[in-house]
This record gives structure tokens, C-alpha cells and sequence, in this order.
């Protein structure tokens, strides 16, 4: 690809991307601003002042808004992040404000309420909370969802199906689904529970390599590395790569020391080094030795 | 005035630009004045001057704006009026900025900030003026300006990115970065924010700082907002990574990952662009609801702009629908930088990836090349082999393809397969033979034929190979493999001709010394051979073994350091030790001193890959060593040994025999003080060293060891009172009451615990538990106490030691113990009935250290538990998994558990082998023995065999007495045995016999003796 200049590019592409101005469109061509509107029942309620300068409300029905304009909320970005990192308690708590701020623009184009009952979805189906999840489950029946959307909802499908034992079919749907969507937070995500299946039902190497895939191919995921690399590192042990597990265990708490896995790959190197020892100290202490004579006996 | 909702307009498209001081050129500049206009000089004209500016600034007619309006404000100046000068001030200023006419712009809003510091629009005439001063190209101006009113709150984010453009415009790269550093720190959640990201990520590798540049990318990626420039952070971080693949790796890797896949970036960017689209259309519309063709063509010049952007963007987009390769080329990288830092699982699911999916690929070969790398380094060699013959087949002509021909023989050598790996080599030579590793090749074949000890095969491709490659680098040593063929065939003849041949050819060959070495070995052989034939009168021959010693001296002497150095001062040793006593004495020589030095020399000198010999010259120089006292010698040898190889298994042991040394050493009871306590320090630096580490073996020997130093020495007696000889009558002065002596296992566990330091916490539950352990060891140790109510007496210490074994049960995890405690703990966990946790011990043994020295007390033990509930199958399973695939320490009682789990399927016959393996072995006689014997006799009994089963219960208390209860078993049987045979004396002869043997030993009320009548009453006879 032809190199471009950083600094022509970003500027060229700020101006697709310039901050929103959080509005509504309605199909009479008005523009609402944000700062003017309120939900009344199902009616976008638009304060303007009169030609007196008195205040007035005009009520729209929200059929009528054919359009929002809006950044991504912060706190779906939150809930997403929470998501990857399997935090499904703080994905829900940071997904629901959001489903109910966009909940009377269900499909309307530029709405954030699908994105956000997904990732409810998903929550639910990780905390087992099956009636909940059935419930919203049913109220999306009626919504037509875009190719990526149904991969989304096929894979809480698969994840409430693990979460209620049933493995094989939970596996068998995530794999339909992985051809279905490019969208590297969602198969990086596919991937990561893929890999919990196979551990599972004990196909460690199946396992590995759906963590592996989440490293090498969707590294742009920032969120969802750790878990990926624990997962590798747990399934290496089980295979008996102790050291390879080991290492990996030593990468990933310095590559993600904040991380809840870093906890967890500490823990666990603990136990691994009391089996097959510390490279990291034996070479130390290698160095050492080969550096002082032994002890005076003279 | 109205003027508000023009302003607001009018600020809003000099305010929210594309945030950067990129100067377009500005439109030509007015034709001047022919004349410059006067000065307004009354109220009247003035009001004309406002009117009309007014009317041009609400029609966008920025020019007659400008010019009406900065006449008004010259005037309003000269005549000293100042009511609303502020507002004509600055939209003076705002109308020459949307001229781009710089000067005007700068010298009207300086006016505004220098008159009216607390105007009302203030913030926006500073952000004005610094953009201005940088879009007139004074960059340092600019920086200069914004850098007073940076810390504002409400512009901060607004000023922030244009200073620091500012900076780096004006070559302060420095300060730039320190600016965007600081705007970062509020996150990368905006795409103002990514895009101040993006330049200061560029700024760093610019300057070469490419790590955080890289750590820049990396956060990037992890914004939510990064989709908005994917295309952008794709290209950046291919870019940079691609430079840093070969010098750092592990950055390369973070760069890498933050690069999307072709369809995402793809599917974003094209999202992206309709959404450019969707606002073009926007600005469209507002461009035809313009009421003024001014207004409308601010919003023309936005569509022809974002068309123009959209245009660039779609050509961006179109170069990587373009691209085949672009993941391929990501994913090759990845794998470099993977397969650089030793993380082959990933490197080698890249590489998969684009062997699978991109054929095309330029790198489609390194690719696999680097897939099979990886596979060889995982150790999955299978897989790595069949990858192999595929590469050759796929790309026979690449430079790689003869570097994996000659792996994928090594691979299958090393995995012992050589039949297998010759047939391969051969079959790479027929499909390519001008490969260019074919001469390595062959020599790899030869290798072969060596382990399968087919010599005539190697020799025949040695011939193929000298005419094949008549002076090729190799011939040398295919001259010398050629010879060494007849030396594994014991063709002296042949040896000795073409070995001794090769060393004249090759006076300074790289296999000279080991030819030597090899020469060597004929000629001791020839002497053994000679001393075999003269058996008969060994006393009266003469061996020659001086000559061989010659030989191998002068061979040590011209090569001092080579790599059979261990092995010639070996075949030194051995020569002395086979000298017959006339050439010792004809010699004159110290035989044990000469060959104890040989294999001193041996040992100090042996490769490092060369375990053999280095343990047999370690083994025979120490046994050696020993018998003649030699302990000085004994602790540089081993001195040497921990110093030179800190990576030996057998380390800790070597340690041992240092301080066994030290001690030995010692003669005087000083020198023996001053031993103990350097052995004490030695032993608790090394222990302490290891003693956190479970899987360390070797560390409770040295722990017993330091247990054994740290007993306390008995004080001398004190001396009794003697009367003086010359005044029998004096009464004698009784010798001051000695003070009680502390106990010896108090006063040892303080010396433990002073040397292993549990007081400095330094231990984690594993040393604690080694600690425990050493004050068990150390219990055991001591001699039974002396009872302080009589001294003469003693108390045995078995319950003592019983119940901190108990206390060390309760309190230890399995998980933290070492194979040797494990064991240890298991196995009096196990006599002591608490099978659970027996089990878990044994159970963690078995699967956490499958390759320790006690691995088989975990079968053995599990064994045992089995055969106490009885699940004899079970028993016999762990049994001979212990016997038949760990035989260690435990192997004679594996041996009897195989024994009796089999007698107990009713296999009567099948338990002696591994019976009379016991009792044949005299190292194990014992009361191993007397069990053997015992399951002996009820094998036999079982077959109906009673004399030989009474024999060998009668072989128990002859032979083993000192074990009550199996003799009482041996009695007891042995009166059944007899009783069958229908000698019922005998029989009842017996169990008086245990009748009296108990009360010889006091043990009539002892549960024995129950056994005893239970016997007589069952078979009828009377003890009487």
C-alpha cells in the first residue's frame, strides 16, 4: 500500500469524523438537537421558543424520526470493553442505560439500542440469568438484524446454551457463525468463548488454537488479548507444554500487568515453577555460580 | 446592532476548521484603493459606514465588510468613540480571516485582546489570532500565543492539538510531543483525540523514539474511536513495524496487532466514506437554502472539499481492495517477530494461516519455512516431517529446500528413527538430486548407517561419496568414518591400518586425537586379550599395558584439551587397573594412586556432553579415592564438578560429597569444629538456594545432611572425684553438680532454624515444610533420650518422632511438598491409616514428578491402599507399573506387591518369580525377606505343595527372628503345613515353639500369642 502522509490523512479523515452533533432527523427535514429534545412516552419532545421568546414544546412521534445522529455512547464503549474482558456483571450495569436511551429508535438508522441489547445479551447468557435473557431474546424477534447483528445473537445463543451445559451445540454454533462477520471484536470474541468450550470437554489443542487465533489474527483487540493468552496458557499446561506455558504465563503478566488475568497467570506460575522451576532465577543463579569459585575450605 | 447571530455563524467556520494551521494560499489580494477613503468625520457618516459593513457582513460579503467597517473603526478611534468598537473590532478580524487576509486579521483582533482583556469574546479572538499567526506561516508566533492561553478550561481541548501543531511546524518536535502528551492524558476517547494520537505517534518515530510511537498505536487500537481511522493505523503501524521486525520484535508484534484485517478495514472504511457522503449531501442541501450566494458558496466550497476528500479516500480504499497480500503481509511479519522471540505457537499458527490461505503470496515458502521452524522448536515432529516433504515437493528449487532436507533427517535421527531417516535422505537424493545438501546428505546416511550399526552400508557410501565428490570439503571425514567403520567391527587389522593411515594424512585433522583415542582402545584390547590367553599363569605374566599408557600420555600431551580428553584419562585409569602385578612391579608403581589420578583427571576433564564418561571416571576415581583415604582430593573433584557444571542433574549431590569431604577431612577436634560449622554455612546457602523450590530433588539429602551437622556434641563427662594418695584421710569435695543437659533435638532444631532462617520469611510453604522436615530428619537422628529419673536408662524416641510426623501430616498441603517428602509423608500417612490424604500425595507424586527418584513410592503406595481394600487387580496394576517402569527405591517392595496382589487373584504360580527375586537378592535381606518367604509358603501351600511351603515358613524363624510377628506367621503356618501332611506332632511342635519364643521376649499378652491358640484350636491341638 502507497504510504500517506500521517498528518494529510488524519486531517482528511477528521473531517468524516467530526464530533457529532447529537441530533434527530425527522422526516419533515427538521433537525433536532439533543440539548432541545426529551423522551415523552413514545414522543420526542422538542423545546423552541416562540416568536415572543416563550417557551413551547412541539411532541413528535418517534416514527417520525428517521434518523439520529449521535456518537457512540461512552458507556457502550465501557459496556463493550467490559464484555471482552469478561466482566459481564459490568457490561450489563454500562449496556442497559444505553438500551433505554435509544429504546424508542429501535431500527431506526444511527440508534445504539441494538448494539446495546446485544451486549445485554451476552451478559445475561455469562451470569445465567436465563428468564432475563429469554425475555429480551423475544422482543428482538420482530427486528430484522444486519448479517453482523445475527452473528452477535447466534453467539449469545451459543453462550447460554454453554452456560446451560449444553456444549456441542453451543460449539457447533459459534463455528457456523465465524465466516459470517470481519469484525475482528466480534470473532475475536467468538474465538476467546470457543476456546472456553473445547477446554470444557477437554480438546485442549482445539482449545489452544481458538486462543492462539484471537492473538494472531484479531491482536487489533486489545481487550481480549489476556484472556486469550491465559487460555493458551491453561490449555499448554493440560497438554503437558509446561515451559511453553510458562513462558506464556511470564509474557502475559508483563505484557498485561493490570489485568485480571496477570492475577491469575501469577497464581498459576506459582504452582507451574514449583514443578519445573524458574528459568528466569535459574539462570540468575547460573551466572552466579559460574561467576564466584566455590567456597573457601582451606 | 444585530450582529449575534451572524457573529455566531460566522465564528463557527473559523473556529471548527479541520484544526490545523495548513495555510491555503490565500485568494489574490485586492486590487488597492486608487485612493484610501476618508475618515468618516461625523455621526452621519459614521452610521453609514456601520450600516453598510453590517449589511455586507450578513451577506458574507466579506471584503466590503471588512472594508466599511475597519473605516468605522479608524474613524470611531480618531474621534475617541468606543461603544462597541469590541464587536467591530472583531468582526473586522473575522471577515479578513474568511479573506485569508492575515495581516488584517492579526492587527484588528490584537486590537479587541489588548482593549478589552475581559471581552466577551475573548477566547475565541486569542484562538483567531494564534490560528492566524500559523496559517500566515509565524509558527512560533502561533506557539507563542497559544501557549498563554493553554491552560484555559473551556478551550484547552481546542488549543491544545493547534499548539502543538504549532510547535512541531516551527521545528520544536520536542515540545510538541510534550503537549500532545499531556492533551492525551484525558484519553484517546474522541476522534479529536485519535487524531492528535495519530500525530503523536508520527512525532515519535519521527524522532526515531519508535517504542512509543508504537505504545501510541497501541492505545490507539484499544480506542473505541480507532474505527474512524482504520485505513490510517493500518497503514501507520505496517509501515513502522515492517523497520522493526529484525531489531525489536516484541514492538513490532504491538504495531502489528493494531492492524485490522482486509474486509474489516475494508467494510469501515466504506462505512466511513457514507457517512462523507451522507454530510457532502447535508452541505448540498444547505448550500441551496442559502438565502445569499455568499452564504451558499461557504457550503459550495465544503462539497467540493469533502468531494475531494472522499474521492482521495476511495483511492485509499481501492489500493487495499487491490492488494492480495495485505493480511498476508501483516501475518508474515507477525510470525517473524513471534518466531524471534521464541513464541513459536504463535508463529506457527500464522505461518499456517498464510500456507492455507495465501498461495500466492511472495512469501507463500518462507511462510511454510517458517511453519515447519516452528513446528521443530514445539517438538511436533510428525507434523514438521510430512510439512517438510511437502516444501520439497512445492518448492524443490528455494533456498530453504536443501536446509529442510538435511532437518528433516536430523529431526527423525534425533528421534532415533534412523532407518526411517536414512530411506528419506535417499529418497531426497533420487527426487532432487542436484539439490545442493546432497553430499550433507550423505553424510547424514552414513550417520545412519552407524546407529544401525550397518557398516558395510556406511562404507559403501563413503566409496559412492568419494567418487561422487572426489575433493569435496567433507573427504576428510569420510576418510576418517570410512576407517572407523572396522573399528566397530572389531577389525583391528583394518582399524590399525587405516586409523593409523588417517592420522598420517592428516596431521592436523579434526579427527586426530580421537583417532588416537581410538588406536588407543585396539591396543589395550590387544593386551587384555594377551593377559586372557595367559589366565592360567597370571601370577608369572608380564602385561604390556605400559605401552598403551605411553601412547595415550603422548596423545594427551600433544592435544591437552581436546574433546576425548575424559576419555584417554579413562582408558589411562583402566589401564593401570589392568596391569598385571609382575608390570606393577616390574613398574615400580603406586597402581591405586596412578588409576585414582586417571580418573580423577578423567572426570575433571570430560566434555560436557559426555555424561558417560564423565560418571564413570566421577564413580571410579570417588570409590577409588575413598578406599585410600583421600578425601582432600575427593572435595576438589567434586568442587570442580558443582563449579564447572551448574546445570548437572546430579549437582546437589556433588555438593553432598563436598561437605562429606570437609568433614572427613578434619582431623583434630578443632579442625573437625571449624569443618562442622564451614559444612553448616556451605550446606544452608545451597539448601536455601533450592529450598523453595518443590521440584528440585536433591535438596532433603542435603537437608539430612546439614540435620546430621547440626547435632549437638556430647559434652565430655565430667570427672570423677579422685582422693588425694597422700591424705587418704581427706575427705573428697563431690565434682560440682553438672547442669542439666538440653535437649539435644531443642538445641539441633535451633540450629536449624538458624540456618535455614524461618525468622526471615523468606521461606514460602514449600521451605517451611523442608524446614519441617529437616527437624524430623534431625529427631530421627538422635540416640534415645536419656531418662532423667534414671540415667542408665533410655527412652526411645519413635513416639516422638511419630507425632511430629502426625503434626507434619496435619499441617502439609500436598501441593507444596517435593517428590521426596511426598513420598515420605505418603507413605506414614498410609501406616497410619489416613488413606485420603495418602493418596493425594501419592496421586500429586505420580503426575507432578514422573521423573523423580521417588515416583515409585507413589505406585507402590497406591499399590498398598488398593490391596488394603482389596481391589487386587488395582493393586497389581500400580504395582507393575512400578516395577516395570520406574524401578527405583522401591522396586523389591513392588516387586512383593505383585506377588501377593497376584496370589490374592488365586495366581498361585506366578508370584514366585518375583519371590525369589527378593529372597535371591542378598542387599534387600531384611524383613522384606521374611514377607517374601512367607507369600513363598502360601503359594506353595495354595498348590498343595506343604513340605516345601513348611519350608519356607520355617526359613522365617530361622533366619529372621528379630521380626516377631513374621516368625509368629512362619510357626503358625508351618503347624498347618504339618498338620495337612498328616504329622500333627509337628504340627502342634511348632506352635509350642511360638508359644515359647513369645514368652522368651515377655510377649505372652501380646495379640501374638492370640494368633498362636487361634492356630491350635483351628487345627485341634492341644499346647499343653
Amino acid at each position: 500500500m502507497k504510504p500517506i502522509s500521517l498528518c494529510c490523512a488524519a486531517a482528511l479523515l477528521t473531517m468524516t469524523s467530526q464530533s457529532m452533533a447529537q441530533k434527530y432527523f425527522t422526516n419533515k427535514g427538521q433537525e433536532i438537537p439533543d440539548s432541545q429534545a426529551s423522551m415523552q412516552g413514545t414522543n420526542l419532545a422538542w423545546r423552541q421558543k416562540d416568536l415572543l421568546g416563550k417557551d413551547k414544546v412541539i411532541n413528535i412521534p418517534s416514527t417520525d424520526i428517521i434518523r439520529l445522529d449521535f456518537p457512540m455512547p461512552t458507556d457502550l464503549q465501557s459496556a463493550e470493553i467490559a464484555l471482552n474482558r469478561g466482566d459481564a456483571e459490568a457490561a450489563l450495569a454500562k449496556a442497559i442505560p444505553v438500551s433505554k436511551q435509544f429504546e424508542a429508535f429501535k431500527t431506526t438508522p444511527g440508534s445504539y439500542y441494538l448494539s446495546a441489547t446485544l451486549i445485554q445479551l451476552e451478559s445475561l447468557a455469562l451470569l445465567k440469568k436465563t428468564d432475563e435473557f429469554e425475555k429480551l431474546r423475544a422482543s428482538l424477534k420482530t427486528i430484522s438484524l444486519s448479517p453482523a447483528d445475527s452473528v452477535r445473537l447466534a453467539a449469545a445463543d451459543a453462550l447460554l446454551d454453554f452456560a446451560k451445559g449444553i456444549v456441542g451445540p453451543a460449539e457447533t454454533t459459534i463455528m457456523a457463525n465465524l465466516a459470517k462477520t470481519d469484525d475482528a471484536s466480534v470473532l475475536a470474541r467468538l474465538h476467546n468463548f470457543l476456546g472456553d468450550i473445547r477446554t470444557k470437554v477437554s480438546n485442549y489443542k482445539g482449545a489452544l488454537e481458538a486462543y492462539l487465533s484471537v492473538t494472531v489474527l484479531y491482536g487489533s483487540q486489545g481487550d481480549q488479548l489476556p484472556r486469550a493468552e491465559l487460555g493458551a496458557a491453561l490449555a499448554l499446561i493440560k497438554m503437558d507444554y509446561l515451559e511453553d506455558a510458562r513462558n506464556m504465563l511470564i509474557g502475559l503478566s508483563e505484557r498485561y500487568p493490570t489485568s485480571p488475568q496477570a492475577t491469575v497467570a501469577k497464581k498459576q506460575l506459582d504452582d507451574l515453577l514449583k514443578i519445573i522451576g524458574d528459568v528466569r532465577v535459574q539462570k540468575a543463579e547460573t551466572e552466579e555460580a559460574e561467576a564466584k569459585a566455590t567456597p573457601e575450605t582451606k | 446592532m444585530k450582529f449575534s447571530a451572524h457573529l455566531l455563524a460566522a465564528v463557527a467556520i473559523c473556529c471548527s476548521g479541520p484544526g490545523t494551521l495548513t495555510a491555503a494560499p490565500p485568494p489574490a489580494a485586492p486590487a488597492p484603493a486608487a485612493t484610501t477613503p476618508p475618515l468618516a468625520t461625523n455621526q452621519l457618516e459614521m452610521q453609514d459606514l456601520l450600516t453598510a459593513g453590517d449589511k455586507a457582513f450578513q451577506q458574507s460579503d466579506w471584503a466590503l465588510a471588512s472594508a466599511k467597517l475597519s473605516l468605522y473603526a479608524l474613524s470611531a478611534e480618531k474621534l475617541g468613540i468606543t461603544e462597541k468598537l469590541d464587536i467591530i473590532y472583531y468582526i473586522i478580524g473575522i471577515s479578513n480571516f474568511q479573506l485569508k487576509q492575515w495581516t488584517p486579521t492579526i492587527d484588528f483582533l490584537k486590537k479587541y485582546e489588548d482593549k478589552y482583556p475581559k471581552g466577551e469574546f475573548i477566547r475565541d479572538v486569542q484562538i483567531l489570532v494564534g490560528k492566524a499567526l500559523g496559517l500566515s506561516g509565524d509558527f512560533k508566533g502561533a506557539a507563542s500565543q497559544f501557549e498563554k492561553i493553554r491552560n484555559f478550561p473551556e478551550i484547552k481541548d481546542q488549543v491544545m492539538p493547534l499548539l502543538a501543531e504549532a510547535y512541531e511546524r516551527s521545528d520544536q518536535g520536542a515540545e510538541a510531543v510534550k503537549v500532545l502528551d499531556e492533551y492525551l492524558k484525558g484519553g484517546y476517547n474522541s476522534t479529536d483525540r485519535i487524531n492528535a494520537a495519530l500525530r503523536l505517534a508520527s512525532l515519535y518515530l519521527t524522532v526515531g523514539d519508535v517504542e512509543k510511537g508504537v505504545d501510541v498505536l497501541d492505545k490507539i487500537k484499544n480506542s473505541p474511536s480507532s474505527a474512524d481511522f482504520v485505513i490510517i493505523i493500518n497503514a501507520k503501524a505496517l509501515e513502522t513495524a515492517k523497520n522493526l521486525v529484525d531489531t525489536k520484535p516484541e514492538t513490532a508484534i504491538i504495531a502489528l496487532q493494531a492492524i485490522r484485517r482486509k474486509s474489516e478495514v475494508i467494510r469501515l472504511q466504506t462505512a466511513r466514506n457514507e457517512i462523507l457522503k451522507g454530510k457532502i449531501a447535508e452541505w448540498a442541501r444547505l448550500r441551496a437554502l442559502s438565502p445569499t450566494a455568499a452564504a451558499g458558496a461557504r457550503y459550495q466550497s465544503l462539497v467540493e472539499e469533502g468531494k475531494d476528500r472522499l474521492k482521495q479516500l476511495e483511492q485509499l480504499q481501492e489500493t487495499v481492495e487491490k492488494d492480495d497480500s495485505y493480511d498476508a503481509v501483516v501475518l508474515y511479519n507477525l510470525g517473524r517477530c513471534f518466531d524471534k522471540l521464541g513464541r513459536n505457537w504463535e508463529s506457527e499458527l500464522a505461518f499456517r494461516t498464510i500456507v492455507a490461505n495465501y498461495k500466492t503470496f511472495a512469501n507463500a515458502s518462507s511462510a511454510m519455512f517458517g511453519q515447519v521452524i516452528s513446528m521443530v522448536n514445539l517438538k511436533r515432529t510428525e507434523e514438521a516431517l510430512t510439512l517438510c516433504k511437502t516444501f520439497l515437493k512445492e518448492y524443490p528449487k528455494t533456498t530453504e529446500a536443501p536446509i529442510l532436507a538435511e532437518l528433516a533427517v536430523t529431526m527423525l535421527m534425533e528421534k532415533q528413527d534412523f532407518e526411517p531417516a536414512r530411506n528419506l535422505a535417499k529418497e531426497i537424493i533420487a527426487a532432487h538430486p542436484d539439490n545442493p545438501s546432497v553430499n550433507k546428505l550423505i553424510l547424514l546416511i552414513i550417520g545412519c548407517d552407524f546407529s544401525l550399526y550397518a557398516f558395510k552400508d556406511a562404507r559403501a557410501e563413503c566409496e559412492g561419496y568419494r567418487q561422487r565428490f572426489p575433493n569435496d570439503a567433507f573427504k576428510e571425514e569420510i576418510d576418517y568414518r570410512y576407517a572407523l567403520t572396522f573399528f566397530f567391527e572389531n577389525d583391528y587389522k583394518n582399524t590399525l591400518a587405516l586409523l593409523g593411515k588417517y592420522v598420517t594424512d592428516y596431521p592436523n585433522g579434526g579427527y586426530k586425537t580421537d583417532a588416537r583415542y581410538r588406536l588407543g582402545i585396539v591396543l589395550y584390547g590387544e593386551q587384555q586379550a594377551e593377559k586372557t590367553k595367559n589366565g592360567k599363569n597370571i601370577k608369572d605374566y608380564e602385561s604390556h599395558f605400559r605401552n598403551v599408557i605411553a601412547d595415550v600420555r603422548n596423545t594427551i600431551e600433544q592435544d591437552p584439551n581436546s574433546a576425548v580428553s575424559g576419555e584417554l584419562y579413562a582408558l589411562l585409569g583402566d589401564c593401570y587397573d589392568q596391569m598385571t602385578a609382575k608390570e606393577v612391579e616390574a613398574l615400580g608403581i603406586d597402581r591405586e594412586k596412578e588409576s585414582a589420578d586417571a580418573y580423577m583427571q578423567g572426570a575433571l576433564k570430560a566434555a560436557p556432553e559426555n555424561q558417560e564418561v564423565l560418571d564413570y571416571c566421577m564413580e571410579q576415581a570417588r570409590t577409588k579415592l575413598q578406599a585410600t583415604d583421600r578425601w582432600k582430593d575427593i572435595r576438589i573433584l567434586y568442587e570442580d564438578f558443582v563449579k564447572t557444571r551448574p546445570k548437572h542433574p546430579d549437582r546437589l549431590k556433588g555438593i553432598y560429597w563436598v561437605c562429606k569431604a570437609m568433614s572427613r577431612e578434619a582431623k583434630t577436634p578443632e579442625e573437625k569444629a571449624a569443618a562442622t560449622e564451614k559444612v553448616k554455612a556451605y550446606l544452608s546457602k545451597e539448601i536455601l538456594s533450592n529450598i523453595n523450590r518443590a521440584n528440585t530433588e536433591g535438596v532433603e539429602m542435603l537437608i539430612e545432611q546439614l540435620a546430621q551437622n547440626c547435632i549437638p556434641k556430647r559434652k565430655p563427662r565430667a570427672l570423677k572425684p579422685v582422693a588425694d594418695p597422700t591424705n587418704p584421710g581427706a575427705v573428697v569435695a563431690p565434682p560440682p553438680p553438672a547442669a542439666p543437659e538440653e535437649d539435644p533435638f531443642i538445641a539441633g532444631s535451633r540450629e536449624l532454624d538458624k540456618f535455614l532462617g524461618s525468622a526471615s520469611g523468606k521461606l514460602n510453604a514449600t521451605g517451611e515444610a523442608r524446614l519441617a522436615y529437616a527437624k524430623i530428619q534431625l529427631l530421627k537422628m538422635l540416640p534415645p533420650k536419656i531418662d532423667p529419673a534414671d540415667p542408665k536408662k533410655r527412652i526411645d524416641r519413635a513416639p516422638e518422632v511419630d507425632k511430629i510426623m502426625d503434626d507434619f501430616g496435619q499441617n502439609s498441603n500436598p501441593d507444596n511438598l517435593s517428590a521426596t517428602m511426598l513420598a515420605f509423608l505418603g507413605d506414614h500417612l498410609r501406616k497410619k491409616g489416613v488413606l485420603e490424604k495418602a493418596m493425594q500425595c501419592y496421586n500429586r507424586l505420580a503426575q507432578v514428578f514422573p521423573k523423580s527418584d521417588y515416583v515409585d513410592f507413589a505406585y507402590v503406595g497406591l499399590g498398598d491402599i488398593a490391596f488394603e481394600q482389596k481391589d487386587f487387580p488395582q493393586a497389581e496394576k500400580h504395582y507393575s507399573k512400578a516395577r516395570d517402569e520406574m524401578p527405583g527405591m522401591k522396586y523389591p517392595n513392588a516387586l512383593l506387591g505383585v506377588a501377593k496382589a497376584q496370589f490374592s487373584q488365586n495366581n498361585f504360580t506366578g508370584p514366585e518369580k518375583p519371590l525369589q527375586e527378593i529372597v535371591g537378592t542378598k542387599e534387600w535381606k531384611g524383613e522384606l525377606t521374611a514377607e517374601a518367604l512367607y507369600w513363598l509358603g502360601k503359594c506353595a501351600f495354595a498348590q498343595k505343595d506343604f513340605a516345601k511351603a513348611a519350608n519356607y515358613f520355617q526359613r522365617i524363624f530361622l533366619s529372621f527372628g528379630k521380626f516377631n510377628d513374621w516368625c509368629i506367621k512362619g510357626y503358625v503356618e508351618a503347624a498347618e503345613c504339618f498338620k495337612a501332611m498328616g504329622e500333627p506332632d509337628k504340627a502342634k511342635q511348632h506352635l509350642q515353639e511360638a508359644r515359647d519364643f513369645l514368652k522368651k521376649r515377655k510377649l505372652e499378652g501380646s495379640p501374638l500369642m492370640q494368633q498362636v491358640k487361634d492356630q491350635a484350636t483351628n487345627l485341634k491341638l492341644s499346647l499343653d
